[in-house]
């Protein structure tokens, strides 16, 4: 009988460079455990990233970041320099700069260089610098990449660091979970006690969608995996309010991709949970449909515009990027500059003007911006990851009485709402892209709680 | 070992190199080409800061140890040979005939010697020690094409249903991935020589401080 079972990191061994963590069985003969207890203490002491002080200051601020990620902007939402300098941020910027210094000893560099994101990520930030040179406001361009660069290398590398071990990883999907929370219970009071327009702490529809369209899956499949009751309760809950609190196709269509991706690898029990969920969400907003609170998402379901004559502005913006892809299809408008030069790429589409200012689609978002080799690298990003996620499934699949599986059925659940809500809004918009590093980074540690040895070795 | 074996393997090897050697000369010519169409056309593409560029050709030619750098410098390498490529994009090399019109796209003058170099080099055994990378980018290609195409057929179905037309343009978006497509399975491998890379970026960082210098 398995009595207790744990997993441990040996990721970080002075000399060598296995990340495969070792799952020990407990059950193990006593004159073993010596041995087992020495392992423990020697990969306790090498998993911490600079051990002491750095170490904890790490997990305090990747806490805050993830944390702090779910009140957005607010309360300063207008304003441009908190947008930039909001707590997620900041505690990204710290973190980051904890780390550099640590990065240009070469005592400590080899510990900082396995912790930095895979190949393609840093290929896809070459590509969106290169950009720049096409792009008509340099500014805004060096400023869009230097976001991007902070996210997708300081932001990761702070994740990776502070989720040293098992207990780690548990506590930052618990402040994950609560972080998904906070944004839809803040959503649900606004809209439907306070009457309010806004969607909580966020203020407009897609900014929400694409943030809970996210980590609902992410975070209701770790909840539904675990079994328990009370977690399915809680998972059931944080999924019946997103799908009532979204106000918009993208967020929807992303919940349910993502459940439905979960469902499919999990077990009936869970399955059974998700689809009544779902048709509880959905049937919720069929009944009070007539409720001013639901408008947004009619308006955004729906296919035409208001004057029932032209196809929703979402659509038009959609084909602007495509033309503009014909002519510049390998520069794009640099990165970030999209907005600068869309509307001349309309050609004999209509002008309308029915929409926030706000990317319509990710994908095409990317391709536009930074060109085909922008969408291809920033492709080998979802790609990489992806395939990890799914040997992740097979694996827990193989071995059912892996517990790493939950990990491994939430983050796949995680990702393909990810990919879907990029269609439908954006994941690099600020205030977003923390989220989908976050599920890059819990791939990626999953990874190695499985021994994939292609995700061990992924900063070169 | 027999004598007859070794000098049968050093004949071998010989042919190899030679292979090797015409591969990376017909890709380079391709590049050339390119670069020198480059100069003289009248610049579809808009290129903002032309020295950003020259400091990206020169980070293409040292001799870097970590793999990182390496495949940056070879993606860097490619957007580069790219950057020439699209400048291309729409100009046509034209043979008027008494009855008809022959044109001849440039883009298609610089494939079709990447295209021969690679037919060349695969006579000789390929390094698969970059297999793994090699697939992973494809698998990136295959996703984007994927997407636009799968956004075409959407919106091509919209825009018909609301204003009776679809898009005629759409098609030229998915050739001019296409078209990188080929460049990119054509030029992998020969960007992973680092003394064809130095000549590459040399080259362009000619090629860019021209245009700097024109703008």
């Amino acid at each position: 009988m398995l009595w207790w079972r744990t997993y441990e990191f040996d990721r970080m061994q002075p000399e060598g460079y296995d990340m495969s963590e070792r799952i020990i069985d407990k059950n193990e003969s006593t004159a073993a455990r010596p041995v087992r207890s020495r392992v423990l203490q020697t990969s306790n002491r090498a998993s911490r990233l600079i051990g002491g002080w750095a170490d904890i200051v790490g997990l305090v601020l990747a806490t805050v970041a993830v944390a702090a990620s779910a009140f957005h902007f607010w309360p300063f939402a207008q304003s441009k320099a908190w947008q930039m300098l909001c707590p997620s941020n900041l505690a990204v910027l710290a973190g980051s700069g904890i780390l550099v210094p640590f990065f240009l000893l070469r005592r400590t560099r080899r510990k900082v260089t396995q912790l930095l994101p895979h190949a393609s990520v840093f290929a896809y930030l070459s590509v969106a610098a290169l950009s720049i040179a096409f792009a008509a406001s340099a500014a805004r361009a060096v400023a869009f990449t230097a976001k991007l660069v902070l996210m997708l290398i300081g932001a990761y590398t702070l994740l990776n660091a502070a989720i040293a071990n098992t207990r780690r990883l548990r506590t930052i999907y618990a402040v994950t979970a609560a972080a998904a929370f906070t944004s839809v219970a803040g959503s649900v009071l606004a809209r439907f006690v306070f009457g309010s327009d806004g969607f909580g702490f966020f203020d407009n529809a897609y900014k929400y969608g694409t943030y809970v369209g996210i980590l609902t899956p992410l975070c209701s499949g770790y909840l539904f995996a675990s079994g328990r009751l009370w977690a399915s309760s809680l998972a059931a809950l944080l999924l019946i309010g997103a799908a009532v609190s979204s106000g918009s196709l993208g967020a929807l269509a992303a919940i349910t991709a993502g459940m439905t991706a979960f469902a499919v690898f999990s077990s009936w029990s869970a399955r059974l949970c998700v689809v009544g969920c779902l048709v509880c969400g959905v049937g919720l907003v069929v009944l009070f449909h007539s409720n001013p609170a639901f408008d947004s998402l009619k308006q955004d379901v729906r296919l035409a515009e208001n004057d029932r004559v032209n196809l929703k502005q979402r659509y038009i913006e959609w084909q602007a990027e495509i033309n503009l892809l014909l002519k510049l299809s390998l520069s794009g408008t640099g990165a970030g500059c999209i907005n600068d030069e869309r509307s001349s790429f309309y050609e004999r589409l209509p002008k309308l003007n029915t929409l926030a200012a706000f990317d319509q689609n990710g994908w095409l978002a990317t391709a536009a911006e930074t060109g085909f080799l922008g969408l291809v690298c920033f492709c080998w990003v979802v790609s990489h990851y992806g395939f990890s996620a799914w040997r992740q499934i097979r694996q827990a699949g193989a071995d059912a009485s892996n517990p790493a599986g939950r990990f491994a059925l939430a983050n796949f659940a995680g990702l393909v709402a990810a990919c879907v809500a990029n269609l439908f809004s954006s994941v690099h918009y600020n205030g977003i892209l923390v989220v989908f590093v976050l599920l890059l980074v819990f791939i990626s540690r999953t990874g190695r709680l499985f021994g994939d040895i292609r995700c061990a070795s992924e900063s070169c | 070992m027999s004598s007859p074996t070794i000098t049968c393997r050093q004949s071998r090897r010989k042919v190899e190199h030679a292979l090797r050697v015409l591969s990376l000369c017909l890709a380079a010519a391709a590049i050339i080409l390119a670069s020198g169409l480059c100069l003289y056309s009248k610049s579809p593409t808009r290129i903002e800061r032309p020295v950003l560029l020259v400091l990206a050709a020169l980070f293409v030619m040292p001799a870097f140890k970590s793999e990182l750098l390496m495949l940056l410098q070879k993606l860097t390498a490619f957007y580069l040979v790219c950057a020439t490529v699209s400048e291309l994009s729409g100009a046509y090399l034209e043979f008027p005939f008494s009855s008809i019109n022959i044109k001849l796209s440039y883009s298609v003058m610089i494939l079709v010697p990447c295209a021969t170099g690679e037919l060349i080099a695969r006579l000789s055994p390929r390094d698969v020690s970059q297999a793994g990378e090699r697939g992973g980018l494809l698998s990136g290609w295959v996703l984007a094409f994927a997407f636009i195409a799968a956004h075409m057929l959407v919106l091509w179905a919209f825009l018909e249903m609301f204003y009776g037309y679809g898009c005629q343009h759409n098609l030229s978006v998915l050739g001019g991935l296409c078209r990188y497509l080929l460049l990119f399975v054509f030029l992998n491998e020969r960007l992973s020589e680092l003394r064809f890379r130095q000549c590459v970026g040399l080259l362009l960082v000619l090629c860019f401080a021209v245009m700097q210098m024109k703008a």
